[in-house]
């Protein structure tokens, strides 16, 4: 940690301030190219004013839009996120029913919503903004909007709105357009909106909040089929368990705020100043798909360096004895990530520390990471919050899969590398490790999704269509152990060169599932159609369980091995609809082994052995490397007359001591 | 009513109440015991359960020196149904707890203040009917503590909303007071059960009497809370013993070791509220009765 700006120095020397950023600013870029590093298919350029009482954003957005395909687009689609907050009609609270990640949507007056007061296509696209023109000009484009609802029936959901355009955009040629909008930010109960800090003072997290064109994908990009005459436009409604999808561009934003707040957003601090109480900032981002900015006066800032990433902290006052602890997660994400999967090519990451349903979220270059009062370190919800998010920044920023359809490409893979990172950094108590109770990131995943219906849902499934609130474990945990499954399978060194490959390949460009399997089927030179079938496409499950295991002195000599004196019999049984291959240990009584492998088709096998030592115990997946296994307890069996009662006697003798102390202090309240 | 200050030091106090453990082993013998069988009883059914999961399992030894939480998952798949079955058959320990705590508080009262003249059972026989009443009567200020410390909470979260608050409500103010509250109640409770035996007072007047007991002799509440250190002491390195070392039997033989001690300072932490207790109503009595009256359970114990 270099710098604290305290509230005190922000208001006495912001010039200064200003002036020595502006300074270092411009001598820097938002990524580390100088080469465009996308296909910048969109450019956004926005004048915006936050008014802190009316809790609303408005002002001024100039969008250019290129026409990637080989035909002409004669309408283009947008998202109005902030809309599924507009009324309890939207399709985001007829499913959600006002209720996100434990959090509520507030009363009444709480609503959310955009609405676009100008939309025309700007006379003048060389001009900041084009004048506002009269309607017989051809170029208002309000009467023309429509919303409409590709997911659903809901004709009252305003999410998605289509505009035909007066004329053609031709192929590879861009049309501008300028909007006039005000944003009206809900109390925060889903990721954005406005909350009231402890301090009495608001807290804004400015998210999904201006009219954000969707992603127009042309023949072979994604599933539009290569033959297709013409691409399409891939929008979708808000929906509770839905996240984003945008194409990749430019954003110029320049935001003005109340002089005492402090702000952060995407991208690279371009320029700061203040005038007649107004701090006015203006940030740029290169190569990504979206822009988020916070504000708030209570903010305190710490930054840091590590390597070409200026980092930036706004954390709460209760929180800022846990500075470090962010810094510190983001560090060791920023190091494993760059190792694993690629380099982060952003020069600037800002850590976010806000209020209720913002946290645990991410922007491009932005992250809420979120904590709670005096933390405990044996706790590291910190620490994972902070590593998950980041790796965001890969899965929904670089790779950018469309959340709406394949949401596990962001969160299930971003969930597996969060696992092993934990895991390998913070050891076997990465979770939790409090008093001999200690939990990895791996398992409590695995336990997630073994000990929770795992038979519904498929990773491969739109986010929108989960029943059962299968969301979060379809697109998060199961996920996570069907590529930890994947890596023990293939080995780590070819799993990394799959991660490696895969964004090699895909950065800035969207990848599908089909995708993904095709990177991992040419680094590892196998077909794995069994596997992604089954198991992201499908919703297969198993427990391989030992059945029985028996061992008999035999009299007669075999005929194969005379010195074999005993024989012994395992069974194996599968239950369940998916298929793995197996392997058995049997361990015989002087301590010899024997592995013998069986591709698991069966519904079961018997395995019989012969051998001069009766077989004591059957151990199948003895590494334990198929995670998927929904039980393993049941994977191993020792024979009847060994059976051990260590763990019960244990259990009894402490459990003992402790009744005894629970009801000492039981008598002691009566 | 009288303030007075009992005339005996904390340290004579406190080596009255060893002297009196030490001289009835039987006595802490068997408060140690039944809680031991209590312990015993209650986690039959979890022997069982596990027993009945795992043993075949191999990985029985394994579990029992080393968590393993996925491990744990499948176990306790297999074994919850079981086990909820089981422990709802046992939930009947807990009012008998209750029942016996009522019951062996009067009886040692009874015999450490008859100087072994009177028997534990002879004074449970004698008083127990009465001390229940005691013991369910003081649940009603137990129950207004709670009622107490909701409000107290509903006004200190008006006061002081937000998570900082909410970090020193929840985690520190209803702990705090929760112990102290029902400490308080605890005292309160030890001498009510004097009052009852020693005093051979009504049930309502010897719960007043106790309630009042700590305003009236300052001392009482130094005494209670020098053994409630040392009773939470004793209390606490069972737990820490599990956790830091291996060796089951070992560990349990250690563990139940300390808490027969802590059977010791039941014993003797009545012993020391005894004999505060005689030695502040001697030191009530006229001059004259005080020259008349046999000499009490503080004189014939003088170490």
């Amino acid at each position: 940690m270099n710098t604290r700006v305290s509230a005190m120095l922000k208001i006495t020397i912001p010039l200064l301030a200003a002036a020595f950023w502006i300074q270092g600013a411009n001598a820097r870029q938002a990524t580390i190219s100088d080469e465009p590093l996308s296909d910048r298919r969109v450019a956004y350029t926005m004048h915006v004013k936050l008014d802190p009482d009316s809790k609303t954003v408005s002002g001024t957005q100039r969008l250019t839009w290129r026409n990637p395909d080989s035909v002409p687009v004669d309408e283009l689609q947008f998202h109005l996120y902030l809309n599924a907050f507009k009324n309890e009609n939207s399709t985001f609270m007829k499913e959600s029913g006002g209720q996100h990640r434990g959090f509520s949507a507030g009363v009444q007056e709480s609503w959310g919503g955009v609405d676009i007061m100008r939309m025309q296509i700007a006379a003048d696209p060389v001009a900041d903004v084009s004048p506002t023109l009269p309607p017989e000009t051809g170029l208002d484009l309000l009467d023309r909007i429509r919303f409409i609802h590709p997911d659903d029936d809901n004709e009252l959901d305003q999410t998605v709105m289509a505009v035909s355009l007066p004329y053609s955009v031709q192929p590879g040629e861009s049309i501008t357009l300028d909007f006039d909008f005000e944003s009206r930010l809900p109390e925060i109960f889903s990721r954005t909106g406005w909350k009231t800090g402890e301090s009495g003072n608001p807290f804004f997290m400015v998210a999904q909040w201006f009219p954000k064109i969707a992603v127009y994908e042309i023949p072979g990009q994604r599933y539009v089929p290569e033959d297709a005459p013409k691409g399409r436009w891939n929008a979708h409604q808000f929906h509770e368990n839905s996240e984003f999808y945008a194409d990749f561009g430019t954003y110029d934003v320049t935001i003005s705020v109340p002089e005492s707040y402090v702000l952060g957003a995407t991208g690279l601090l371009e320029s700061e100043e203040i005038t007649d109480g107004i701090r006015t900032v203006r940030y740029i981002a290169d190569d990504v798909h979206d822009f988020a900015w916070t504000a708030s006066p209570d903010f305190l800032v710490y930054t840091d360096q590590w390597e070409h990433v200026a980092l930036r902290l706004l954390i709460q006052p209760a929180h800022q004895a846990q500075a470090q602890r962010h810094f510190d997660a983001a560090k060791v994400a920023l190091e494993y990530y760059a190792e694993w999967v690629g380099e982060y090519p952003y020069t600037t990451l800002t850590l976010v520390d806000g209020i209720g349903g913002a946290n645990g979220m991410e922007y491009p270059t932005l992250i809420t990471c979120g904590t709670i009062y005096r933390l405990p370190k044996w706790i590291r919800a910190l620490e994972i919050v902070t590593i998950h998010e980041f790796g965001h920044q890969y899965f929904y920023g670089l790779l950018a899969s469309n959340e709406f359809e394949e949401a596990w490409l962001d969160e299930g893979v971003n969930s597996y590398i969060e696992t092993r990172l934990v895991d390998a950094e913070y050891g076997p108590g990465s979770v939790i490790d409090f008093a001999g109770f200690q939990l990895t990131d791996t398992d409590a995943q695995r336990i997630a999704y073994t000990k929770n219906s795992p038979s519904r849902g498929a990773l491969f499934t739109n986010s929108w269509e989960y029943p059962f609130g299968d969301y979060n474990k379809a697109s998060y945990v199961k996920p996570a152990t069907v590529l930890h499954t994947l890596e023990r399978y293939l080995g780590w060194e070819t799993m990394q060169e799959f991660l490696k490959t895969y964004y090699d390949t895909w950065r800035f460009r969207h990848p599908t599932t089909r995708d993904l399997q095709d990177v991992a089927e040419a680094v590892s030179e196998q077909d794995l159609d069994w596997f992604f079938d089954q198991y992201v496409y499908g919703t297969a499950t198993f427990d391989y369980k030992i059945y029985s295991l028996s061992t008999r002195r035999i009299d007669t000599v075999d005929e194969d091995d005379a010195s074999a004196m005993y024989e012994s019999h395992v069974t194996i049984e599968r239950t369940g609809d998916g298929v793995f291959p197996q392997i058995l240990r049997a361990t015989f009584r002087d301590g010899s082994e024997e592995i013998r492998q069986w591709s698991g088709e069966e519904a079961w096998i018997e395995m019989v052995f012969r051998s001069d030592e009766p077989l004591v115990e059957a151990f199948i997946d003895p590494e334990n490397r198929i995670l998927l296994d929904t039980n393993r307890l049941n994977n191993r069996r020792i024979l009847q007359v060994d059976a051990d009662s260590s763990l019960a006697r244990t259990a009894q003798l402490r459990l003992i001591s402790f009744i005894q102390q629970l009801l000492v202090v039981f008598s002691g309240i009566f | 009513m009288s303030f007075s200050r009992s005339p005996r030091n904390s340290y004579g106090l406190f080596r009255q109440g060893i002297s009196t453990a030490t001289r009835r082993p039987r006595l802490v013998g068997l408060l140690y015991g039944v809680n031991l069988v209590a312990g015993f009883m209650v986690t039959i059914p979890i022997y069982l359960a596990l027993n009945s999961a795992t043993a075949t399992t191999g990985f029985s030894s394994e579990l029992a020196t080393q968590f393993d939480i996925t491990l744990w998952a499948d176990v306790m798949e297999d074994a919850l149904p079981t086990l909820a079955g089981l422990f709802s058959q046992r939930f009947w320990i807990f009012p008998v707890v209750f029942l016996w705590k009522a019951i062996a508080s009067i009886g040692i009262i009874s015999t450490l203040y008859s100087r072994g003249l009177q028997s534990f059972w002879q004074g449970v026989g004698e008083y127990s009917g009465r001390a229940i009443v005691l013991a369910l009567a003081f649940l009603v200020p137990v129950a207004a503590l709670g009622v107490g410390i909701a409000i107290s909470v509903f006004i200190l979260s008006a006061i002081w909303p937000g998570e900082v608050g909410e970090f020193w409500i929840f985690v520190v103010f209803i702990p705090v007071s929760l112990v102290i509250g029902l400490s308080v109640l605890d005292l309160m409770h030890d001498y009510a059960r004097m009052e009852l035996v020693i005093g051979t007072n009504t049930v309502g007047k010897s719960m007043l009497s106790g309630v009042l007991w700590p305003l009236r002799h300052f001392n009482s509440i130094g005494l209670y809370a020098g053994w409630f250190v040392i009773a939470l002491i004793l209390l606490a390195i069972p737990t820490m013993i599990d956790v830091r070392t291996g060796g089951l039997w070992g560990v349990f033989i250690l563990q139940q070791l300390f808490l027969f001690a802590r059977s010791g300072v039941t014993v003797a932490w009545f012993g020391s509220e005894i004999e505060l207790y005689d030695t502040a109503l001697t030191a009530e009595l006229p001059a004259i009765a005080r020259v008349e009256a046999e000499p009490g359970f503080a004189e014939e114990n003088q170490l």
